[in-house]
């Protein structure tokens, strides 16, 4: 399907700091103006005056060495099906895309610029270049970048941080977005920015002071959305809009001034915060937080809650920070135990969680099971949320080797264990002669015995969880258990999965296994906690108020929900955070803009009720789009569902022939293993056992296979299991190659 | 029971597939051949697919409920500042 740009979605944030560094500001408002006029001569295009125009460029974009080139890129023209690399499928269909230099280009809602350049991953747009889309209104939207790794990025010589966005948007003469003004400037060609603002303000001199302050103040150009763009909105399904560059926060008085807007006053007022140039500052009342009551947040991984905080509110542990350090200086704050301890830096999450741990070890520890990522477990003794590392659970006793050696499946499962972990001779030194055991191989069958106690009991618990229900459901539902739907009967599978449960808890990595736990002790959590059953009445609620249809889903407002606080989004839409240098000219302006804001609003809250709708819906497919447009990464082709998640995942799978690991390579590579080995105490080759051998050259290469297994999804699991079996084979038919001595 | 050498060949022709990000010929395959495969893999397969299910489920749950979450805020926030200009004009 053609894909349109949504244009009320469109920023147009321009950074100028280096126009102002190489030009100085006596010279600013002059050089400004002359770029205007260049820019509206240059490319032929009439540009009307009015609030609805914009209507400026500046030589600093097209510099010497990164002089733009001008591409026509027909967006809707390319479909997914006509794009040859099925893995980009997804990409291509979700976002804004075209050619440059005869490349296809995708715009991803991070911001950057993805090029096919011919090899498996696309790379980041390498040079400078200016980009015209044509839409079906004729509207066209120009895009200039100058990137280097990061997109959106100033790279030229001497061009350092900050990052630099340019984003200029030009309308054609035919748009009947000039007569929006409803005043005679708009019914004129435009000619110059100069003559613009001289028509405008009365005085060529305050045109000049008002365009060099823009200048000054890092925006030259203004973006106001008008009704013919709203009306391509009627089918929002078609539309796709262009990412928003980072914004660059304006740095000087009159800039700051700006953030004086009554709409950014409004947003400040139902937000509770906003966005300065001093970063985001919480609300007042949050300072009265007691900063030992932080929790992880169960449905924000990083993110932290507060008992005493709004039902939605979250915060970073920089907040926390900030809330500890400075809560007894604000309105009354309580936080009685921060009084005087500094915290150095004070943008750092390490020195924040280092803070919290010396003064509020309650919080702290919280804190740091939160960052222990996937080791969480349940703890009894806290809420049900609570999570904790199930590796330091003390629960456990460790069994003794009688009563694993009595029960033969314990046995054969202790056997396991040692194998992987690389004791596999353990047993054997123990039940040949005990007493003789070293010190060494007593601790390590120690801690071996509490490891195995450990998993035995983790096993145990999520076998009694399956049920043959939950499998038939999955294997059904799911894309990855279809493959096994025709082969396997769900009571058989489930016997199956139940029984080898223990030998793969056995043999893989811990973190594994706690992840694995971990996820079915959420499960519960996620199905039936209070937190979800709430999420779920408050978005019935606003279902009922909102007209919705799911289908409607719009992939970039919900990545934009993810990654934006609600200040951000509703300072991002058109007009709430432009000053424009028309609206003290032109009578009835705010009144227009108002009522141009009411809609767009009206429409984005439209697009979240349809958001909402998908959310919620029993269609899988649209559920499964709304949890994954918010997850991280550029996403791959959808044929299923557990496929590697994004490019650099894709390029963490298996790339080496599981020809290397054949009997023959193995023995081939053990030449050279053998006349490197030393044991940890210094033995050589010929002076360790077959089975400390054998040990130590599995775990080399298990070591560095693993390194091309890292993505976690279904593909990489199910390369992993082939890859064990065949390694196994391979290891275990080279016996003999162990008893050899050098 | 399958060779070593058709396993390997297997092996690599789901690797291809994958990076392919060919996900739904690679079930295909992996189905067709399933049957073949020692009970060990088997089982192995078939329990390294449920824990990946549940956990895609689970992660997905919760990512809709912040997904969920934050958009209710953000609705919020934009019914406020309709509010506001409602006064206004």
């Amino acid at each position: 399907m053609a894909e349109k740009i949504r244009p009320q979605r469109i920023k147009s944030l321009e950074g100028l700091s280096e126009l102002h560094e190489r030009m100085g500001r006596e010279d600013q408002a002059r050089a400004d103006a002359a770029a205007m006029e260049a820019s509206a001569t240059q490319d032929g295009v009439q540009e009307a005056t009015g609030p609805t125009r914009v209507s400026a460029e500046v030589p600093s974009v097209q510099s010497s060495e990164t002089e733009p080139v001008p591409i026509e890129a027909a967006m809707g023209d390319q479909s997914s099906a006509s794009y040859e690399r099925p893995e980009w499928a997804n990409l291509i269909r979700n976002t804004p895309h075209g050619k440059v230099n005869g490349k296809n280009f995708w715009l991803a809602a991070d911001g950057a610029v993805y090029v096919d350049l011919g090899g498996s991953v696309p790379r980041r747009v390498e040079h400078g270049g200016v980009l015209t889309f044509k839409k079906r209104s004729g509207v066209q939207e120009r895009l200039y970048w100058d990137t280097n790794e990061d997109a959106f990025t100033d790279a030229r010589p001497g061009k350092e941080d900050p990052p630099v966005e340019r984003v200029i948007r030009e309308e054609n003469a035919e748009s009947d977005e000039s007569q929006a003004s409803g005043t005679s400037q708009a019914e004129q060609p435009h000619q110059d920015a100069g003559e613009e603002s001289h028509a405008a303000s009365d005085g060529p001199a305050d045109a000049v002071e008002e365009a060099a302050s823009e200048a000054v103040g890092e925006r030259v150009v203004e973006v106001v959305e008008t009704a013919a763009p709203l009306a391509e909105q009627a089918s929002p399904e078609a539309a796709l809009p262009v990412p928003s560059p980072r914004r660059r926060r304006s740095t000087t008085p009159r800039a700051r001034k700006k953030a004086k807007d009554p709409v950014l006053e409004a947003v400040e007022a139902a937000g509770g915060r906003i966005v300065s140039g001093a970063g985001p500052v919480l609300d007042p009342d949050l300072y009265a937080l007691d900063p030992s009551g932080f929790r992880p947040s169960a449905l924000n991984p990083g993110k932290f809650t507060h008992p005493k905080a709004p039902h939605d509110a979250t915060f970073t542990a920089e907040d926390i920070e900030r809330i500890a350090k400075e809560g007894v200086e604000r309105r009354g704050g309580r936080v009685v135990a921060s009084a005087g301890v500094r915290v150095e830096n004070a943008s750092s999450q390490t020195a924040a969680q280092e803070h919290l741990r010396q003064n509020f070890p309650d919080s702290s520890e919280s804190m740091a099971q939160d960052n222990a990522d996937s080791k969480v477990v349940l703890r009894e003794k806290r809420s049900s949320l609570t999570l904790l590392n199930p590796s330091e659970d003390k629960r456990f006793t460790a069994l003794t080797m009688d009563r694993i050696l009595r029960d033969k499946k314990k046995q054969e499962l202790f056997g396991e264990l040692l194998a992987a972990q690389g004791y596999a001779d353990l047993v054997e030194k123990y039940t040949t002669d005990a007493a003789t055991m070293s010190e060494r191989d007593q601790a390590a069958l120690r801690q071996m015995r509490l490891e195995f106690t450990r998993r035995l009991a983790f096993a145990e618990e999520i076998r009694d969880r399956i049920t043959t229900a939950d499998l038939a459901l999955m294997l059904h539902n799911n894309p990855s258990f279809g493959t096994f739907a025709d082969s396997v009967n769900p009571e058989r599978a489930t016997e199956i999965v139940k029984d080898h449960l223990f030998k793969l808890f056995m043999r893989e990595r811990e973190e594994y296994v706690n992840i694995m736990v971990n996820t079915y002790r959420e499960v519960d959590l996620v199905r039936s906690g209070a937190d979800f059953a709430r999420l779920k009445a408050r978005t019935d609620a606003y279902l009922a108020k909102y007209p919705h249809a799911p289908e409607h889903f719009d992939r970039y407002i919900a990545q934009r929900i993810v990654r934006e606080s609600p200040e951000q989004f509703a300072s991002n839409l058109p007009f709430l955070s432009k000053q424009n240098i028309f609206k003290k000219m032109i009578p009835g302006y705010r009144r227009k803009r108002d009522a141009e804001v009411t809609r767009v609003l009206d429409i984005n809250l439209e697009s979240i009720g349809n958001i909402l709708a998908a959310s919620i819906t029993k269609d899988k497919d649209l559920v499964r789009a709304a949890a994954r447009e918010a997850n991280e990464g550029v996403r791959m082709a959808e044929t299923g569902t557990h496929g590697p998640a994004t490019f650099t995942e894709m390029q963490k799978l298996q790339r080496e022939s599981a020809g290397n690991y054949t009997k023959e390579a193995l023995t081939q590579r053990l030449e050279s293993f053998r006349t490197a080995y030393r044991t940890e105490d210094g033995r050589r080759w010929n002076d360790a056992t077959p089975h400390e051998r054998e040990n130590a050259f599995r775990k080399e290469v298990m070591n560095q296979a693993a390194r091309s297994y890292q993505s976690r999804g279904w593909f990489a699991q199910m390369l992993i299991s082939i890859f064990n079996a065949i390694f196994g084979r391979s290891v275990n038919d080279m016996k003999e190659e162990f008893n050899k001595r050098i | 029971m399958i060779s070593q050498t058709e396993l390997i060949r297997l092996h690599d022709e789901l690797a291809a597939l994958a990076a392919a990000g060919d996900e739904a010929s690679a079930h295909k395959l992996l189905a067709a051949r399933f049957a073949e495969l020692p009970e060990d893999l088997q089982a192995d397969l078939l329990t390294r697919a449920l824990l990946s299910s549940i956990r895609t489920e689970v992660e997905e749950t919760k990512r809709i409920a912040e997904v969920q979450s934050k958009a209710l805020s953000i609705a919020k926030t934009l019914e406020s500042i309709k509010e506001q200009i409602g006064k206004e004009l």
